[in-house]
């Protein structure tokens, strides 16, 4: 294979590395995860058909399982002003406006929000798991996706406080230069995967909640 | 051009022995990992309220507690080797950073370390260890067959067996090619320093160890009555052993997400100036096509094992009839990741033989866009496939002809591969050398393997062969016929780079022979086997298929036999002889052979420049580019 390798003195110190090849990898790396998600939740999605559509025994769904509408109502709209606001955080970043850290804090609240609501549901709710197909599609499904949205929640968090420590101390050096600059495209990496997660949410509260 | 690579590392002062003891490691990560077993056993037995906390009293009543057993288990094992660290640093605001234990020492080979050519040889070695103890199943698997009715394992220790064999056979060897030899080779084909996540890297590579160890704990919870498929409804009526079972898998799928994930991250984002698509090495475009199977088709698999799990623990009732659940959901899920994990286990043996082709037969590869159309066409319709695996389990009728079409259409890509492997070899000189004649051979099985899977995908001649030995014999010629041969193409020519010694090539060429022999005369009567109607997965056997199967066995133990002579010819080369490999002992002109033996942590100096195609053998060397200065022998001309 034709490469040139440029000869180097022995000895010489390799800089650290320039962060717009972990920007890179992050963008990439959040698109990927992104369609692996994807396809977790298409069981689930596909698991809702399959068992709606046979209704083996009639135990599809019992006529007491019923998901609060309300709980799942506030759990929606928590989940969109979540999505709202990383959005308008990933633009505030993009646009190098300060107030970008308050978008993505309260992204991160109303985030945790969905997850507490959820919580509550599982409390309040007049069913279990085992009480037919339906149901155990529902307490899966909403329980996996809280894991998902908890995780993605440690992802925007992480972004939250590094900036505070990057303007608490800016310039600290490790194996990668000037490592403030992956600020940007850690968030916006969040903030796609979150945007995305939370559309496979809208289309868990279609499918459970509507259909 | 003279290229000299100098490692970052800085020398500090040798710690005490009790210091190094101390801290994030392996010892430490044993201990929370038996703690955190313990304590979520502990957990398990407190939630669903019985009194006894004895370890083997009420074995098969408790998935609960097992099943949490093993994930504290596992989440203290990490813990331990430092996995939980970074992430807390990050939580705390802390700025990312790359590496971590990059040092020179032995040690770095027994925990978290970020140099993916330590994590490639930590794969080797580990997936070397299962590889070892899935094989010993399966002489016990032919011991026992040398009989017709059962003589040391009952008919439940039987099936536990062939699970367990199946399971880690295909569990463990879905990162058999890329786990040591993508991590090692990707990022330096390619032109790169590192993986684009290196701790993800080292993450999947302890995961996998950790699901090894739990599929082997089975034997201790009753084992599981499923083979490796797992299905429903036998899956929710099995004892505890089932747990290990699932827990194994579901390990398995998360870490190969993440290596695919990881893996096509790297490709996309850190290739080298000049590097484009059409120039990447064959190699690095299989490992490109397994991982898109990888993060789509494994998400999957880990879904339907915690449906199953839920179904064990909490009474969901995903899978079971009654509660308005089917068992044909399972069968469905499993196989749309099942299908395409055969792919995962054949595509990087496509990489690996098309990678070595060229070096050995002097010449170009041929019909480079050709192969690539082949293994992302396989890439593609894997995941149309998946419903031949139900041909006998109640399918509707009229599904049979699309799956009958897709199927026999997979055939057409594939046979992409074997043109650019006959085109490659025709008129080329070939060096008859230990890793060309795995190639060879693998040509032979796979062909064999693939042409019995086309009686396969017709749903008459299924109906007929379907859970008979006719089916293990296929899918052995492709498994192992296709990815173990390879695997050892792969240890036989890249493992000189990787650890700097040669193996001895008598004893490779031994290896060999038996190997190749004892593999089609052990798979080879199965074919005649099964389409007399012996079943899988049973114990007894019809007094007239009795001559054969000893046949069989006894062919089963030379194989065997020639996987010790493998163990001795490492041994022997590895630690008696020590002979040191050259840098580039193939002349091969891939990049990989270009840097120095052992490979520095660092990999370049600085990031190399590629300016033409791969595989221009039989061309002069650009003036001004190669391999000067290395050390190694100049290659000029070498293809000629």
């Amino acid at each position: 294979m034709g490469l040139q390798i440029p000869a180097v003195p022995a000895g010489v110190e390799i800089p650290p590395e320039p962060p717009d090849v972990g920007a890179r990898a992050l963008a990439v790396g959040a698109r990927l995860l992104a369609g692996g998600t994807t396809f977790f939740f298409l069981s689930f999605l596909f698991a809702y058909f399959y068992l709606r559509s046979i209704d083996a025994d009639h135990a599809w769904r019992p006529k007491h399982v019923n998901p609060s509408t309300g709980l799942g109502i506030a759990f929606i709209v928590c989940l969109v002003i979540s999505i709202v606001l990383a959005v308008l955080a990933g633009r505030g970043m993009k646009a190098r406006r300060a107030g970008w850290v308050r978008f993505a804090a309260g992204a991160v609240v109303f985030g945790l929000a969905t997850v507490a609501i959820q919580c509550i549901e599982y409390t309040t709710q007049n069913f279990g798991p085992t009480n037919g197909a339906y149901a155990s599609v529902f307490c899966a499904w909403t329980a996996f996706f809280l894991l998902a949205t908890l995780g993605a929640m440690y992802w925007l968090e992480t972004q939250v406080a590094t900036e505070f420590r990057a303007s608490r101390s800016p310039s600290e050096h490790g194996d990668i230069r000037d490592p403030d600059r992956l600020i940007a495209p850690g968030l916006d990496a969040a903030v796609f995967y979150w945007g995305y997660l939370g559309a496979i949410g809208v289309i868990t509260y279609v499918v459970l909640y509507v259909i | 051009m003279s290229t000299t690579t100098v490692s970052r590392t800085p020398e500090r002062p040798a710690r005490p022995l009790w210091r190094r003891l101390v801290g994030f490691n392996l010892l430490a990560a044993v201990v929370l990992g038996v703690g955190g077993y313990y304590f979520g056993w502990w957990i398990g037995h407190l939630v669903t309220n019985t009194k006894s906390f004895e370890y083997t009293e009420k074995v098969d009543e408790n998935d609960v507690a097992l099943l949490l057993a093993y994930v504290f288990g596992v989440v203290g094992f990490l813990i331990g080797m430092g996995f939980a660290n970074y992430p807390v640093q990050r939580l705390l605001g802390r700025p990312p950073s790359l590496r971590e234990k990059e040092g020179e020492g032995v040690s770095r080979y027994f925990g978290l370390c970020t140099d993916h050519k330590v994590v490639g040889i930590q794969y080797l070695c580990g997936i070397g260890l299962f590889f070892f103890i899935g094989g010993l199943n399966a002489m016990l698997i032919r011991t026992e067959l040398l009989h017709p009715t059962p003589t040391f394992t009952g008919a439940n220790q039987y099936i536990s067996l062939v699970g367990m064999h199946g399971a880690m056979m295909m569990g463990m060897m879905t990162s058999g090619i890329l786990g040591p030899f993508a991590n090692y080779f990707v990022p330096i084909m390619i032109g790169a320093r590192r993986m684009a996540f290196p701790r993800i890297e080292a993450l999947t590579f302890w995961l996998l160890m950790a699901a090894g160890f739990i599929l082997t704990s089975t034997i201790f919870f009753g084992g599981f009555p499923t083979g490796w498929t797992g299905y429903e409804p036998l899956n929710d009526q099995a004892v505890m052993g089932m747990d290990s079972y699932i827990i194994f898998f579901a390990l398995v799928g998360v870490s190969m997400t993440l290596l695919g994930l990881n893996m096509m991250a790297t490709i996309i984002t850190m290739r080298a100036p000049g590097l484009t698509w059409s120039r990447l090495p064959i190699f690095v475009w299989a490992t490109f096509s397994t991982s898109i199977l990888m993060v789509l088709a494994a998400p999957m698999l880990i879904a339907v094992l915690l449906m199953a799990a839920l179904d064990r623990t909490v009474d969901t009732t995903f899978f079971i009839a009654a509660g308005g659940g089917s068992s044909y959901l399972f069968e469905n899920l499993f196989w749309f990741f099942g299908h395409p994990e055969v792919y995962i286990l054949a595509l990087p043996g496509f990489g690996v033989i098309l990678e070595l082709l060229p070096v050995f037969a002097r010449k170009p590869l041929w019909g480079y866009r050709l192969a690539i159309a082949g293994m992302l066409g396989v890439t593609l319709l894997s995941f149309f496939v998946w419903q031949h695996h139900l041909f006998v389990s109640g399918i509707n009728a009229d599904l049979r002809p699309f799956y009958i079409l897709s199927t026999e259409i997979i055939s057409i890509p594939t046979g992409f591969i074997f043109l650019c492997f006959i085109g490659t070899l025709w008129r080329s000189r070939i060096s008859f050398t230990v890793p060309m004649l795995f190639c060879l051979a693998w040509a032979f099985n796979f062909l064999l393997g693939g042409l019995s899977g086309v009686f396969l995908s017709d749903a008459p001649t299924d109906t007929t062969t379907h859970g008979s030995f006719f089916v293990m014999a296929h899918f052995h010629y492709t498994i192992m016929g296709g990815l173990i041969f390879a695997f050892f193409a792969a240890i036989y020519y890249w493992v000189p780079k990787m650890l700097g010694l040669n193996f001895n090539e008598k004893l490779g060429k031994v290896h060999f022979w038996l190997m190749f022999i004892a593999f089609n005369s052990t798979f080879l009567p199965l074919f005649a086997l099964g389409m007399e109607g012996m079943p899988r997965r049973a114990s007894f056997y019809e007094p007239k298929f009795h001559t054969l199967n000893v046949w069989v066995s006894v062919s089963a133990f030379v194989l065997g036999f020639s996987m010790l002579v493998f163990l001795f010819n490492t041994v022997y080369s590895f630690i008696f002889v020590r002979q040191k490999a050259a840098e580039n002992p193939w002349h091969s002109k891939s990049i990989e052979w270009q840097v120095p033996t052992p490979v520095p942590v660092n990999n370049f100096e600085q990031i190399p420049v590629f300016d033409s195609d791969p595989y221009d053998y039989g061309t002069p060397v650009p003036v001004g580019a190669g391999v000067g200065g290395m050390g190694g022998p100049q290659i000029s001309g070498a293809g000629g």
